[in-house]
């Protein structure tokens, strides 16, 4: 098989190599949907050029899936007369696994998911009784029955399901870590391409050497070679500082708060409907082509401007609009153990209990004030958990872990369970963090203070405020 | 509280399944319950795969890690689940009941039960396929397939 039969330009991974039934795929309208969802959301508001497509990452982390492929054949990965159909089978995972993206991707898919809870409350006004699915379930639909997508498939010899179970890891298939993983091709790919677009430094991966390195131990597990274990524990590190400056930056995180809320809006109002069964009509019918970050922004801009609409949800409609940023009025940052989960979510809790009071101090409505929290680990798994495999969490975790290949050149470990790696000493750490933010109106300009002043004279003592 | 977390809150509550996140026994009660509440029906969004202990999801592993940090004294009530969708539970809730004779703690019993539906109804192994399984990766439980078929059969999922 030709897996350059076309190539393309990329200023991540210079030239790109696809096969013939690759181009064919990213050719069907579903696929060219991609080019119009943005992969970091509204990061490009903070970093100006961060604003490239899920449409660039898919054919990157295929393009890298690619190059793992086949670094590992040379251990042997697939049997001589199944490389190729199994290598394509992988690549075109690699190229799917995103097409089930909402428009604002992870924004979206949390406001669709506390929106339709399957008609199974008494109370369930919202949603009109119907569930909705994962960005991942809805992937596994397009290539299904995208009309367009499914019939390339068909015609190159793969059916859905055996491309499905890569990316949704059902029973996953023995190198699904290379598509979903702490070292996997989707996470190499984000953050290379992250790193290019906003000028951060944080992603500079030693991709090449990592290829390299890249091996299988006696039991057929992706592994590295001890000598890229510093190439691997830098990739995770890359990872936590990316998610602590891009991600979770002030503004970034702001923004997305006051996206959540109208997104959640225009369900509510029944201008956007993402409902399980209509998601799958629009696959069908092909409308959902169109169904991409400039059709929902177009609503928002229509909410904005709609005198009708509830007063707060058309004033964060045009927060989003005119970039008016929720402003930043107390802060908590610290470092604690896993085993501080279950405290610091109760923290988090009080701290929203509180939140209405310090707006109200403020004159501003509950629904202004927003309240963020994040409890970030630099590896999945930590040393302290069971590695009995008696825990189906951590089972799940170690199996995504990155693993480390032994002396013996056949045995492997997981990063944190290498008595010399750094992830040994940081993966029971987490990042815990608190933020307090106002959504100020126009003209109401002491507002951010006061709100500031009620967190510091409350008597809610979580951790000294920033 | 989230709609999904109320919903899984309730859910459990009617398959009197205590939210409870400190042991391994009680979180596989809550893994191996609801993968059975959605093979009766219900549209919980759930996505699971095979492992060690059977079916497992890891977004409800995050949920449950969720929704055990919101529960208290003062968690707000939410919603109840419709009548019809608890009556409808009912079946289950019986036959997660271990039944007389089946020398099995109600953890390894929930989950013989979620085990042999997957092998049955997700692979689609026969019967005689899916014992072998049963008795290569989960010989204590196995001798008690039998059981666990009837007991999915009379709550109308096998």
């Amino acid at each position: 098989m030709d897996f350059q039969f076309k190539r393309i330009a990329d200023p991540v991974h210079g030239t790109i190599g696809l096969s013939e039934l690759e181009v064919q795929l990213i050719h069907c309208g579903a696929y060219q949907r991609l080019r119009n969802i943005k992969q970091l959301g509204l990061a490009h508001l903070v970093f100006p050029a961060a604003d490239y497509s899920r449409f660039a990452h898919s054919i990157g982390v295929c393009h890298v899936t690619g190059r793992l492929l086949s670094a590992l054949q040379r251990h042997n990965l697939f049997k001589a007369d199944e490389v190729d159909r199994e290598t394509q089978r992988y690549r075109l995972a690699a190229l799917c696994h995103d097409l089930g993206h909402y428009p604002f991707s992870h924004a979206m898919e949390v406001a669709v998911k506390n929106h339709y809870s399957g008609g199974l409350l008494k109370t369930d006004v919202k949603g009109d009784g119907r569930d909705s699915l994962h960005h991942e379930d809805v992937s596994e639909l397009v290539i299904q029955k995208d009309p367009e997508i499914s019939g390339v498939l068909k015609a190159g010899g793969f059916s859905a399901n055996e491309i499905a179970a890569i990316f949704r890891r059902r029973d996953p298939p023995p190198f699904a870590n290379l598509i979903s993983s702490d070292l996997d091709a989707d996470r190499i790919d984000y953050l290379l391409r992250t790193a290019h677009h906003t000028g951060l430094p944080y992603g500079h991966v030693d991709l090449d050497y990592i290829v390299s390195q890249m091996r299988l131990d006696s039991e057929g597990r992706l592994a590295v070679a001890r000598q890229a274990m510093r190439s691997a524990e830098h990739l995770l590190l890359c990872r936590f500082f990316d998610y602590q400056q891009v991600s979770y930056h002030k503004t970034v995180a702001a923004l997305e708060l006051v996206l959540k809320d109208v997104l959640s809006g225009l369900l509510d109002l029944g201008v956007l409907d993402c409902s399980a069964s209509s998601v799958e009509k629009m696959i069908e019918s092909q409308s959902w082509q169109a169904f991409d970050d400039a059709q929902v922004l177009a609503k928002i801009g229509g909410l904005a401007a709609e005198a009708k609409a509830p007063k707060e949800l058309r004033l964060k409609a045009q927060a989003l609009l005119t970039r008016n940023v929720p402003k930043l009025c107390g802060e908590v940052e610290y470092f604690g153990h896993r085993s501080d989960f279950a405290k610091f979510s109760k923290e988090v809790e009080s701290v929203k209990k509180e939140a209405a009071k310090w707006g109200a101090a403020a004159g501003l409505p509950s629904e202004l004030m927003y309240v963020w929290d994040q409890k970030t680990t630099v590896t999945k798994a930590g040393t302290s958990v069971p590695f009995a495999a008696d825990a189906e969490e951590e089972e799940d975790k170690l199996q995504q872990a990155v693993r480390v290949l032994g002396r013996d050149n056949k045995t492997s470990r997981p990063i944190a369970q290498c008595e010399n790696s750094l992830m040994r000493a940081m993966s029971d750490q987490v990042l815990f963090g608190i933020r307090v933010y106002a959504l100020i109106p126009p003209g109401q300009t002491k507002a951010r203070a006061a709100v500031s002043q009620a967190i510091e004279e409350s008597p809610l003592r979580v951790l000294a405020w920033k | 509280m989230d709609t999904r977390l109320v919903v899984l809150n309730r859910l459990l509550e009617a398959l009197a399944v205590p939210v409870d996140v400190t042991s391994i026994d009680a979180r596989k009660k809550m893994q191996k319950a609801v993968y059975l509440a959605q093979a009766s029906g219900l549209k919980l969004g759930y996505a699971y795969g095979w492992y060690l202990l059977g079916p497992y999801s890891t977004g409800l592993a995050r949920d449950y890690y969720a929704l055990a940090s919101t529960l208290g004294p003062d968690a707000p009530a939410g919603a109840e689940l419709r009548d019809d969708v608890r009556a409808g539970l009912a079946p289950l809730r019986e036959a997660l009941n271990v039944p007389q004779g089946v020398q099995l703690s109600a953890p390894q019993w929930f989950e013989l039960l979620s085990s042999v539906h997957f092998l049955r109804k997700v692979r689609g192994l026969t019967t005689p396929d899916a014992n072998l399984v049963l008795l290569k990766e989960k010989p204590e439980v196995a001798p008690f397939a039998d059981r666990a078929a009837e007991a999915l059969g009379a709550a109308q999922l096998l």
